[in-house]
C-alpha cells in the first residue's frame, strides 16, 4: 500500500527535462575552465584533438561552432551537429567531444561560413540576451 | 560499477554493469556491438573534463564509456 501511494505522489514531483539532464552532463564532461567560461559568457573553448587549434562552442543548436584565433577573434564559423534529436547540453557535449577526440571527421561533415556570419551571431545572441533580460524585469 | 551512457532524447540513458559480473558483462559487450554497429562513437570521457579517447573495441579498462550518434553538417 505505501509503495503504491508513493509511486502515486511521484508521479506529481517535478521531473528533470531532458534540457535539463543533458546540461547536468554536459557540465561533468567540462574541465574547470570550460565550466567557468560557460557560466560567464555561454560558450566555451575547445582545442582540436589533432590540429591544436583553438574552438568556441556556443550554447546554440546550429552555427554555433568558432574556429578562433590566438587573440579570440573569429577565423570562420562551422556548422556540425549529431543525426539525431538531442536536447541542447548533448549538442554541445557532442561538438566539444567530436573536436577533441575526432576532430578530422567533425571537420569533414562540417559546413563552414565566413567569420562575418560569427559578427551576425553575436549581434543576435546580444539581443537574445537583451531580450531575455527585459523579460526576467 | 561502469557506466554506458547513450546520448537520446531524454538526455541520455545510462547502463550501469558489474564488471565483476559475467553476465552483465555480456549484455554491456553486446550493446557496445550493437550501439557501435549503428554508427554510435565510443568514447572514454578523460579525467575531469579534459578530451578523452575513442573506444575501438570493448574493454572493461574504461569505467564510463560516452556513445556519440553519427555527426552531420548543418
Amino acid at each position: 500500500m505505501n509503495g503504491l501511494l508513493r509511486r502515486f505522489w511521484a508521479a506529481f514531483e517535478p521531473r528533470e527535462t531532458a534540457e535539463q539532464k543533458s546540461m547536468r552532463l554536459l557540465r561533468a564532461h567540462l574541465n574547470a575552465l570550460q565550466r567557468r567560461q560557460f557560466d560567464e559568457h555561454c560558450w566555451f573553448d575547445v582545442v582540436g584533438g589533432q590540429s591544436g587549434r583553438q574552438y568556441r562552442v556556443h550554447r546554440a543548436y546550429v552555427t554555433n561552432v568558432q574556429e578562433v584565433a590566438t587573440d579570440g577573434a573569429c577565423v570562420q564559423v562551422l556548422c556540425f551537429s549529431p543525426r539525431a534529436h538531442l536536447p541542447l547540453g548533448d549538442v554541445l557535449l557532442v561538438q566539444k567531444v567530436a573536436l577533441e577526440v575526432f576532430e578530422g571527421d567533425a571537420l569533414a561533415v562540417a559546413c563552414r561560413w565566413p567569420a562575418s556570419a560569427a559578427r551576425r551571431y553575436t549581434s543576435l545572441q546580444f539581443l537574445l540576451r537583451t531580450a531575455r533580460t527585459a523579460n526576467r524585469s | 560499477m561502469h557506466v554506458q551512457i547513450v546520448l537520446d532524447h531524454t538526455g541520455d540513458t545510462r547502463h550501469e554493469f558489474d564488471p565483476a559480473d559475467a553476465s552483465a558483462v555480456a549484455a554491456a559487450e553486446a550493446r557496445f556491438r550493437e550501439l557501435t554497429g549503428k554508427g554510435f562513437r565510443a568514447v572514454a570521457p578523460g579525467p575531469n573534463g579534459d578530451a578523452g579517447k575513442i573506444v575501438r573495441a570493448f574493454d572493461l579498462k574504461s569505467e564510463q564509456v560516452l556513445f556519440i550518434p553519427q555527426l552531420q553538417g548543418g
